[in-house]
């Protein structure tokens, strides 16, 4: 190959020199971003928003509507404040360290072995075992959490991925299973 | 007098959308040729280049100075590249050369085509950290101070990773370049 | 003596983090094949690089590997979250927490428009906007429109809602959603905002009978 090009200290400058050449860029992208962007809420509209949002506004409720607001909650998953049902010396570490005890549990007869895993013990299926009640059909453990946000399954008999029925499901269902989701606020 | 940067940044933010598509093609030349350099893969670029203009619309409140809007786009971009490279590099590695120089051969001559060629395939033989620091030295012109902004990285390890890259790049392309 | 000591002490935060990469690289090296790893190693590079938390993503890697996920699905999932941080990112803004961009990061997955999330975050500029995020993602996982999930929760937040109300706000309308309302209502209803988020201007309001609270 020839090219007549420059000694070798030159080279470097040679290429930068090629490569700063303009390439081709699809003349329509201009029109993409454009629409993408006229279907955006505005950047200085969210601000408005709010404040519309904000103002207290009449609403219509049915009769039947206002009965059924009477639901209890269901939750598998108890956010305890440190300090609930917990010796007082774990209570005070609990609060000056900033981490909550949040009791897991699954009702689900028959099993041999559960655990839960999930984003707070690294998916280790070993590492959280639940414990059975006394009935023998609800599994429980306890587990000292940061604030933040986990996702989280269990593991019944090592095979059976489970949701938990009483929590948020994680919208990321990145790997087949379902995942829960927690969020330990701060305290 | 051409209209800056921040006064567009303001008129959009101001709620003037359409005012957005003076920076779109402002920048989408830069942008795109770093993009193709960088990924070497046209379609991935564009998509690239789409998705950095769309989040900078975004977060256009989150341009701290919109007289630098050019530089804070620069930096999208960039990190947007790092994660598409990430990915993309598993499942395939591409020849940089064919495609893009095939797309501008028409800019070229036929010896200038083939010395294009290889420097498409002595670029994409850099590891990626060391392309990005090249690319933004050398052919974006920026200062290392502009570069360590835009990319995160301190200066010192910028002119360790330039001066790998033109090393690695006389090495491959030497051999062509005396011949 | 006591020089040692205290430079013993001051070596203690780097070796701590350079133990917490290492603790990383020999959680994955583990639990998946080299070249996972290494794709999942760059992405997290990418988000040091960027300032964006590694957690998560190596948490995500682990937990695709405990599924028994394939390794290109591994990397595909690890990189959309990485996407999801850094978009979270452009709409917290640079003093976001790891919590907060993860709280973020869920939200923009789930559909939130970006400039509710950014909304969000100013309005509580003085507290964490962790659980707010938390809030309307799972409401939207719940069934509620992502438009109405986004108001009922900027309404209360604006109106300085502590998390403990927002966390209230959602178990009651899952606890509507179990009795068989559907979502979008049960999230109207309990929020007091109407179910159809406004037109951008003029506003148009819902003339409606009274205010809606807890019965």
């Amino acid at each position: 190959m020839v090219f007549t090009v420059n000694d070798r200290s030159n080279l470097i400058d040679d290429v930068a020199h090629e490569l700063r050449r303009p390439v081709r860029i699809d003349p329509a992208l201009d029109v993409r971003v454009m629409e993408s962007v006229s279907r955006e809420l505005r950047p200085g509209l969210a601000a408005t928003l709010l404040r519309w949002l904000a103002t207290p506004k009449p609403v219509r409720l049915s009769p039947a509507v206002t009965a059924a607001v009477a639901a209890s909650i269901a939750l598998a998953i108890w956010m305890l404040p440190a300090g609930i049902s917990r010796p007082a010396g774990e209570v005070a570490s609990s609060a000056a360290s900033g981490f909550r005890l949040v009791e897991f549990s699954l009702k689900v007869p028959e099993a041999s072995v559960v655990t839960v895993v999930g984003d707070f013990n690294d998916w280790d299926s070993a590492a959280t075992p639940l414990e059975p009640s006394s009935a023998g059909d609800i599994w429980v453990v306890t587990v000292p959490l940061d604030p933040g946000r986990y996702q989280y399954t269990f593991l019944v008999d090592g095979a059976q991925w489970v949701a938990d029925p009483g929590a948020p499901r994680a919208l990321q269902s990145d790997f087949g299973w379902p995942s829960s989701v927690i969020t330990v606020p701060e305290i | 007098m051409n209209v800056t940067d921040g006064e567009v940044v303001r008129r959009v933010l101001g709620g003037d959308a359409e005012a957005y598509a003076v920076l779109v093609a402002r920048y989408r030349d830069r942008l795109g040729r770093y993009a193709i350099r960088m990924l070497g893969n046209v379609q991935d670029s564009e998509e690239v280049l789409q998705d950095t203009f769309l989040r900078a619309y975004r977060s256009l409140r989150n341009c701290h100075d919109p007289e630098l809007f050019g530089r804070w786009l620069f930096k999208i971009l960039v990190n947007r590249c790092r994660t598409v490279g990430a990915t993309r590099g598993r499942r395939e590695r591409l020849f940089v050369g064919d495609e893009v120089a095939l797309q501008n051969a028409a800019n070229y001559p036929v010896d200038g085509y083939v010395w294009r060629e290889e420097i498409e395939r002595a670029l994409n033989e850099l590891p990626s950290e060391q392309r990005e620091a090249f690319l933004l030295k050398h052919v974006e012109d920026l200062r290392y101070e502009e570069i360590a902004e835009i990319t995160g990285v301190g200066i010192s390890a910028l002119k360790m990773r330039v001066n790998r890259a033109c090393a690695r790049m006389r090495g491959l392309l030497d051999g062509v370049y005396r011949e | 003596m006591i020089k040692i000591r205290v430079l013993s002490l001051a070596l203690i935060p780097t070796l701590v983090a350079v133990g917490s990469v290492l603790a990383q690289d020999s959680r994955l090296a583990a639990r998946v094949d080299a070249e996972t790893q290494r794709g999942v190693e760059a992405l997290a590079a990418s988000a040091r690089a960027q300032q964006l938390p590694t957690e998560p993503l190596f948490d995500k890697a682990l937990e695709g590997a405990s599924k028994g996920a394939p390794g290109d699905q591994i990397v595909q999932a690890v990189a959309r979250l990485l996407d999801d941080l850094a978009a979270a990112r452009e709409m917290l803004g640079e003093d976001a927490t790891d919590s907060e961009l993860l709280a973020g990061a869920g939200a923009v997955r789930a559909g939130a428009a970006p400039g509710y999330i950014t909304a969000l975050a100013e309005v509580r500029s003085s507290s964490s906007v962790m659980v707010p995020l938390a809030v309307l993602t799972d409401l939207i996982a719940l069934g509620v429109p992502p438009d109405t999930a986004a108001a009922a929760v900027a309404t209360l937040a604006q109106s300085g809602a502590t998390d403990a109300e927002l966390e209230d706000l959602l178990r009651k309308v899952g606890s509507d959603i179990q009795a068989g309302y559907p979502p979008v209502q049960a999230a109207s209803i309990r929020s007091g905002v109407p179910t159809s988020v406004p037109p951008p201007a003029p506003p148009v309001l819902i003339e409606l009978a009274s205010p809606v609270r807890d019965p």
